[in-house]
């Protein structure tokens, strides 16, 4: 009987005012690759982030190889055997592969310092090359390398470390089509080696071709641990989806009308991917992929962050977008996905976050028209019920529901007709979601059209009117309202473009 | 709402504390120098001033928007003696001024291209400009001042209205004038947002490039204003005109509470730290100090200054 | 070809051919022996900053104060040798002066995490206000016979401050490209938070390298003044911030940090004395000099900057 090489037992993770994890258990054994799956906000980082150092569970015992471990800092965590490889690389760009694996090391400093050139060249190329990086020359400058290269050579680091576990974040996110197979390749040496792989992936298709064991996550609980052969993609989505409760989403029974307020042809996402689509007055439109999908680029484009090839007709009127000013001009608004780096400005105050958009439209010549600005952001916050004892208050000490209320807010102030909305909800608590979901129906209702991009399946399901799926740049399928469950959902946007006859 | 109130308490107690060191100061030379506590070196005083005070005041909205520009003091020269070149090829005066405006323009307008356009450092762009312009100023009168100007236009630098010194009454009008720019204009909105989260004021809709530049372009007429006065005031346009000021344009900003990473500051802050160090200034002459203790003074001044800031901001997070 | 090519100082070496035919087609005085002799002899205090100034650069940092610590390190010891100090000792203390201001700018930027730029700026006018304090105001000159071998020496046939010189870049050369503690810079200069995270102390390095910047410094100002024979406080190194500042940047060393290397800088302060000294030998008028450093520096930076929008367009293409 095989002893498992990690444990972790009874892990509960608390942040102030959320319990991210609850009591989890979970066990890898040598030589196997471990799905880690569940939807955002299941848990899923905050148990990877508790495995490699980078912050203590606040209960609970890690075991590797049996021996009770703390990790006081991801290279702590790295020197005991628990790597992590993270979507976006820790390397220096600036220097050579083998550098990279061995930075600052020891063991490749001979006296005074001295590196020993030779022994890290002939180390790194046989590291990389048991991987089956044999092609990568680890004396070059990684900005000079590919991004799978570029994953070999984390890996590489990792095993440098005689790791006994490996943590891969979504590692084909980064990667074109082609190069997960590659991928894939290294996985199964890096296992033919013994070393214990968690890998974290939303995409399915992935998941069966390499997985030995599944652990599914939900609300920051573990639901269950299955070999991959016990179960089947359905039961997978149930288990990371389960029961749903649907009242939080307002009913839509109202028909779009066939106006079609924005069209957009071949918009160009990279050199080799275009999509197409169309936006209707007073519709809901849903957006969804997995990370790497690229509706994020299909809302930068529409907004001017990113320019690129394609038309962009709004009302019919085939209109430019170079800059966020251009999208304004024409009524596009932008609700974006980080809201603390991109949408509200955080010391100043609520009425200033609200009014900046619209700032020209409240001035009389270059100053500012305090008593219409007043007006405005008492309006909104009515509207919004944007909870703050006056509109005064930085939004600083607000939370994160109505920092985002106020985001939102800013936006419907300068009246626009097409809304994009990214991740609306990320970060919020149920209450405001719950609100936030209602606001977003009722501003359809009145007329507004808007682009709903998420990642978190209900959302998209209880508020669209109809749904397309991306799947690596390239729209695979539309489901209309009603259409569309998790399940069905979530293999759309975990899978190629589905061959004739195969529609669900 | 308790957080609010600290936060008040913070601002307030900032002030205090700039006051105090004035009081200080003035307390301390009214002891030391018999000559310091008079109506004349104090309109003396206001009278040196204006040259750091206009271009305090540009510096203060760039620093806000968290860049900094140190071409200031080469700028000031260049359109010094771009103004005294012109007026000896027989240009009229206050046409020289203007030439001498719009070099200063043409000069932030340089800046505000590479950096806000182009994104590219704004330290080492105007340090590249500091070097440049300072080398083109000894090139264009080949280290020679040019004086003679018309009595005229010595009223700028020279002349005393009700016994206060005409420059320092404008230097009043205009920091009056920026002060109520930067509280009633969306132009001041744009730069203090800029300076706390320039990417959420992009993602709203606002050119940032646009701002930027303006903020350069500011900075650059504002330097050949100060050149103008010091011109006028001194009578002569020096190939040496202007040189270290930014060290005191850059103290006094940061001593007014200014913060260093951008963000957060105010005009009447700069007003303050403006005194502070005029006031320093004069009563170190008075006592006979030379200029280069002088600067490890006030070099030391602007190293506690953001210091304490570190300091401050490490209490309030 | 294509090896050549591939090397990092290839552009600037190119550039500096350049500017050789150009100055040699415009003065027949220029392309001499004695000339490219005079040219290394008077860049050799440059030479040895810059060394400095490339590992402040390659951590993405700025020093604008080694002109004033030259002119603090130099008067210091005109007061030494003045007193009467032995011009070894007085050597000595120089460097050791050098290496103090070096520790005070590197706790002020790594301990206090003050801003760079305003640490160095702060500290160019108290180390040059300390420097005519101590001076007096005064020149400082009758330096003894025996100092005069730190400037005009010869040892093995060669001029002693060029072999100092030889030796110092060898050595850091040698540090920068293989030793644990040089590969430290450029990790921090190419990505702080993963060298942090390899466990790389970053206030350390940081202030190991101001460190080292200012005993640099100190070497160079024990040569400036033995080789000027006098110091004037308040005007040595005034410009040579900014003139290291332009070669490290035009010898391929990024704004940005971690990239550069001591030999790229070598060749740009070669270049930068080349066009001084071209300048001069061609008639064209001495002010030109200082325009051209920062009409230098400014092309510095648009070319840093134009390298890094390169860099990053192949990166696009990564769908999020």
């Amino acid at each position: 009987m095989e002893h498992p090489v990690l444990t972790m037992d009874g892990i509960s993770k608390e942040f102030p005012g959320v319990k991210a994890l609850s009591n989890v258990h979970f066990e890898l054994y040598p030589g196997e690759v471990h799905a880690l799956m569940g939807e955002n906000g299941a848990g899923k980082s905050t148990l990877m982030k508790i495995l490699s150092g980078v912050y203590p569970a606040t209960e609970g015992v890690i075991r590797l190889k049996g021996k009770e471990v703390a990790f006081g800092s991801p290279l702590d965590a790295q020197k005991q055997g628990v790597s992590i490889i993270h979507q976006e690389f820790n390397l220096f760009s600036n220097l050579s592969a083998a550098e990279n694996i061995f930075i600052d090391r020891p063991e490749m400093t001979g006296k005074l310092g001295r590196i020993r050139w030779s022994k890290l060249y002939d180390e790194a190329q046989r590291l990389v090359d048991s991987v089956g990086g044999g092609e990568i020359d680890v004396r070059r400058e990684v900005r000079h390398l590919g991004v799978h290269s570029q994953q070999v050579i984390e890996i590489a680091k990792a095993l440098s470390f005689q790791a006994d576990v490996l943590i891969m974040d979504e590692p084909s996110a980064a990667l074109p089509e082609n190069e997960v197979q590659k991928m894939f390749d290294v996985v199964k040496r890096l296992k033919a080696q013994g070393v214990a792989i968690v890998y974290v992936s939303h995409r399915m298709k992935e998941i069966f071709e390499i997985a030995d064991k599944v652990t599914v996550l939900r609300d920051g609980a573990k639901i269950d641990t299955r070999r991959i052969g016990e179960v089947t993609e359905q039961s997978l989505i149930q288990m990371m989806v389960g029961k749903e409760v649907n009242q939080l989403y307002p009913d839509r029974d109202q028909k779009p009308s066939e106006e079609r307020v924005l069209e957009v042809r071949q918009l160009s996402l990279d050199a080799s991917r275009a999509v197409s689509f169309e936006l209707r007055k007073g519709e809901i439109l849903g957006l969804f992929g997995v990370p790497g999908s690229g509706s994020h680029t299909i809302a930068e484009r529409l907004f001017g962050l990113k320019r690129g090839t394609g038309d962009i007709l709004v009302n019919g009127a085939a209109v430019r977008i170079r800059r966020p000013g251009d999208a304004k001009a024409k009524r596009i608004a932008y609700v974006p996905p980080d809201r603390h780096r991109q949408g509200i400005i955080k010391p100043m105050s609520i009425r200033q976050n609200l009014s900046l958009p619209l700032l020209p439209e409240l001035s009389k010549g270059p100053l500012l028209d305090q008593k219409r600005i007043k007006q405005m952001s008492r309006d909104y916050m009515d509207k919004l019920r944007i909870k703050a004892p006056n509109d005064q208050q930085s939004v600083d000490f607000l939370s994160g529901g109505n920092q985002q209320k106020v985001v939102i807010g800013k936006w419907l102030a300068a009246h626009p007709e097409i809304l994009i909305l990214e991740e609306p909800t990320r970060g919020v608590d149920v209450g405001a979601k719950a609100e936030i979901y209602g606001i977003i129906h009722r501003l359809a209702q009145e007329g507004l059209s808007i682009l709903l991009i998420s990642s978190e399946m209900p959302e998209v399901i209880g508020l669209s009117d109809r749904i397309l799926v991306l799947y690596k740049g390239e729209l695979v399928h539309e489901f209309a309202r009603g259409e569309a469950d998790q399940e069905q959902l979530l293999s759309r946007a975990s899978h190629p473009r589905a061959t004739e006859g195969d529609s669900l | 709402m308790s957080m609010r109130t600290i936060g008040l308490s913070f601002k307030q107690n900032k002030l205090l504390v700039q006051l105090l060191l004035l009081l200080f100061i003035l307390v301390l030379f009214s002891i030391l120098s018999p000559y310091f506590l008079s109506v004349t070196n104090f309109m003396n005083v206001f009278n040196q001033m204006v040259e750091v005070g206009l271009i305090a005041i540009p510096m203060t909205m760039i620093v806000i928007s968290g860049a900094m520009d140190l071409s200031v003091g080469s700028i000031l020269g260049f359109s010094a003696v771009c103004m005294g070149i012109a007026f000896e090829h027989g240009l009229n005066i206050w046409a020289s001024v203007l030439v001498a405006l719009l070099a200063g323009l043409l000069c932030g307008a340089v800046n505000g291209y590479l950096i806000a356009r182009h994104r590219m450092q704004a330290i080492v762009v105007t340090i590249g400009m500091l070097v440049m312009l300072r080398g083109l100023v000894y090139v264009l009168n080949q280290g020679r001042p040019i004086s003679g100007y018309p009595d005229s236009f010595y009223f700028l630098g020279q002349q005393y209205i009700a016994g206060v010194p005409f420059n320092a009454i404008f230097l009043a009008a205009v920091f009056l004038l920026a002060h109520f720019v930067m509280k009633r204009t969306r132009f001041s909105t744009y730069v203090y947002g800029i300076g706390n989260n320039e990417e959420a004021v992009h993602y709203s809709g606002i050119s940032v490039v646009r701002t930027r530049f303006i903020l350069f372009l500011l900075s650059g007429l504002f330097s050949a204003m100060a050149g103008v006065f010091l011109v006028s005031r001194l009578a002569s346009a020096e190939a040496t005109s202007g040189t270290n000021i930014e060290l005191d344009v850059l103290t006094a900003t940061l001593i007014g509470g200014t913060h260093i990473f951008g963000g957060r500051g105010s005009l009447s802050g700069t007003f303050i730290g403006l005194l502070i160090i005029v006031f320093l200034r004069n009563g170190l002459n008075l006592l006979g100090v030379s200029v280069l203790y002088q600067a490890v003074i006030l070099g030391a001044l602007l190293l506690i200054a953001v210091g304490n800031k570190q300091f401050n901001r490490g209490l309030s997070r | 070809m294509k090896r050549i090519a591939n090397i990092h100082e290839a552009p600037i070496v190119l550039f500096t051919l350049i500017v050789i035919a150009l100055f040699s087609s415009l003065s027949p005085d220029f392309f001499q022996f004695d000339n490219a002799r005079l040219i290394l002899d008077q860049n050799i205090s440059s030479f040895i900053v810059a060394i400095g100034m490339t590992m402040v650069i390659l951590l993405g940092g700025m020093d604008l104060s080694v002109g004033s610590v030259l002119a603090l390190t130099a008067t210091s010891v005109g007061v030494f040798l003045n007193h009467g100090v032995h011009p070894w000792i007085a050597a000595l203390l120089g460097v050791c002066i050098g290496v103090l201001c070096g520790a005070v700018n590197g706790y002020f930027i790594a301990m206090r995490k003050i801003p760079d730029i305003i640490v160095t700026l702060a500290t160019m006018y108290i180390f040059r206000g300390i420097a005519v304090g101590i001076s007096g105001g005064t020149w400082m000159t009758n330096f003894p016979e025996g100092f005069r071998y730190f400037g005009q020496g010869k040892l093995l046939g060669m001029s002693f401050p060029l072999l100092v010189a030889i030796v110092l870049i060898a050595v850091f050369i040698y540090l920068m490209r293989f030793t644990r503690g040089g590969r430290r810079i450029y990790a921090i200069g190419g990505n702080g938070s993963a060298a942090k995270l390899a466990g790389i102390s970053v206030v350390r390095t940081k202030f190991t390298v101001y460190v080292w910047t200012g005993m640099l410094v100190g070497i160079a100002a024990v040569i400036f003044a033995s080789k000027v024979g006098s110091v004037q406080a308040s005007t040595a190194g005034s410009s040579l911030s900014f003139e290291v500042m332009a070669a490290v940047l035009i010898g391929g060393g990024s704004i940005f940090g971690g990239v550069g290397t001591v030999a790229g800088t070598m060749i740009g302060v070669l270049f930068m004395g080349i066009v001084k000294n071209g300048l001069i030998i061609s008639k064209i008028s001495p002010f030109w000099v200082d325009a051209t450093t920062g009409f230098l520096i400014i092309l510095a930076i648009v070319i840093n900057t134009l390298q890094r929008v390169r860099q990053n367009k192949s990166k696009e293409g990564d769908l999020v």
